[in-house]
């Protein structure tokens, strides 16, 4: 499996670690975990489009969280204006859904990571924990059905880009 | 500053949109409450917190659920043209007994 594969997989067994009373360790960092998960896919996908497979990695660095949530931001903003516009039966609502799905959990699990790793005054149930990774998955789904779209290629270059002053 | 605003202005639209949903999401929510803050970005935010039923909390429907509720709650509130950026938080009656926070009561 591929390492974001096995990230999520991580962060499904610490929210099911302890069968009953679910350590505040365990849930936070299946909330992190799950986050990572999301990112190191994004990624790693990113970097296998570049040719020479031993720079992958370097590539793979130049990735700032903030500036991938602020692009997520803009996506998903800019999709829902443009669902606003369309009747649910429109082909391109079908395909546009999953990078509008992708933007969105990935903006939710930056924030929810936040608050996992550096807020301690908040307590997590597993249920909230079970239904944030729920979505983590919706997001690898989606991610699925469109790895292969021109559109999704051109999202994943988008989240490198520093938006420029016109 | 933004939050404050956001805080006076919305909070009885919010409050009124709230109560009518909860009335089409019951019984699996038992309630939902909110805050009004900034994010960790330092965007005014609105956090939801869920509260559900026992049996709208087990594993096998949760996300159908959680789903529902936060379709309606969007729908309702519409933070989107509130400019909130929109946070679910979800937690079972007894994870609540639990865990005992005063913010979810």
């Amino acid at each position: 499996m591929a390492y974001h594969d096995d990230l999520l997989e991580q962060a499904w067994h610490l929210a099911r670690r302890e069968l009953k009373r679910p350590k505040q360790a365990s849930l936070r960092r299946a909330i992190s975990t799950g986050y990572y998960a999301l990112f190191h896919l994004l990624i790693s996908e990113t970097a296998k489009n570049w040719k020479r497979v031993e720079e992958r990695p370097t590539l793979a660095r130049m990735f700032e969280h903030t500036l991938m949530a602020k692009v997520c931001t803009k996506r998903r903003d800019d999709l829902r204006t443009f669902f606003n516009t369309r009747s649910i039966g429109d082909p391109a609502v079908a395909v546009e859904k999953h990078p509008l799905n992708i933007s969105e959990v990935f903006v939710r699990m930056m924030g929810n990571r936040h608050t996992a790793d550096y807020d301690s005054s908040v307590e997590w149930a597993r249920s909230d924990v079970f239904e944030q990774l729920k979505y983590v998955q919706s997001a690898f789904a989606s991610w699925d059905v469109i790895r292969e779209t021109p559109l999704a290629q051109h999202f994943l270059v988008t989240l490198l880009l520093k938006e420029r002053r016109p | 500053m933004a939050v404050m605003t956001s805080s006076l202005v919305h909070q009885p639209k919010i409050d009124k949109a709230l109560k009518k949903v909860l009335r089409a999401l019951q019984p699996d929510v038992v309630r939902i409450r909110y805050s009004l803050e900034d994010n960790f970005m330092g965007d005014p935010s609105i956090f939801f917190r869920v509260l559900l039923s026992d049996e709208a909390a087990q594993e096998h429907h949760l996300h159908e659920k959680a789903q529902r509720a936060m379709r309606l709650i969007t729908e309702a509130v519409d933070p989107h043209e509130l400019r909130l950026e929109s946070y679910f938080n979800y937690r079972s009656v007894s994870e609540q007994e639990e865990l005992r926070n005063p913010i979810w009561d």
